[in-house]
């Protein structure tokens, strides 16, 4: 029973817990053989760059960069809010394996045909 | 004048096995591979949950034992949702019958 699902993330470091419990989620919903889509936007959007989620753990849950790398190994995908992206003036070569940056046409296309979520 | 029953099978409605809810199986449910997932819960376990269930044959039966508080309903959601067959749960122990890929 393939559905999709997002998980929508609008926080980094600046709200560790928000964000490990978004990706934990996330694995919950791809580890059920569902099509998701981490849609990092706001401060969630300098998670898709290369080096900035190692060393960060939230007391009580798995290394935030081991729930990611999980989650893009498990056929999980990120979207990058592109004016999000643009706004903070991140380094577009440094994305982390599974991130693209897409504007919001892409994840409409994604949802728009009946589409659950879930954000943090 | 007596007039026979009528049973639902004139009706047209054949008879059905037994009903068991979502624990259904048609052969012995002996596991084919024991996995302790400890203390695994919420996405952590249904994510390993995922990889594990691959390391049996379809057909097989793997068998869970999973101490996280959510696990008793979790892992009989994940099973709806993926299609595998849980054929007992005695929490902490869930033996799931992996689905004919």
């Amino acid at each position: 029973m393939a559905g999709k699902f997002v998980v929508s993330l609008t926080f980094a470091t600046d709200n560790l817990d928000k964000a490990t419990v978004a990706f934990v989620v996330a694995n919950g919903a791809v580890g059920s053989g569902q099509e998701t889509v981490v849609f990092l936007t706001i401060e969630g959007v300098r998670l898709s760059i290369q080096g900035y989620a190692d060393g960060l753990q939230e007391e009580g849950f798995a290394p935030l960069k081991e729930l990611m790398t999980n989650f893009v190994g498990a056929g999980g995908q990120i979207y990058v809010c592109s004016p999000c992206f643009k706004k903070r003036k991140l380094d577009d070569t440094k994305l982390v394996a599974g991130a693209k940056i897409v504007g919001g046409a892409k994840l409409i296309e994604f949802m728009a045909g009946g589409c659950p979520s879930i954000s943090f | 004048m007596w007039v026979p029953r009528r049973t639902l099978a004139d009706e047209g409605f054949a008879p059905r096995p037994a009903y068991h809810g979502a624990m259904t199986s048609d052969a012995p449910a002996l596991p084919h591979l024991v996995w302790d997932a400890g203390e695994l819960g919420c996405g952590d376990l249904v994510l390993a949950l995922r990889g594990k269930i691959r390391d049996v044959p379809p057909g097989a039966v793997l068998e869970v034992v999973a101490r996280d508080g959510g696990a008793a309903e979790d892992v009989p959601s994940w099973c709806r949702l993926t299609g595998h067959a849980l054929v007992a749960a005695t929490p902490p122990v869930y033996r799931i019958r992996r689905k004919a890929e």
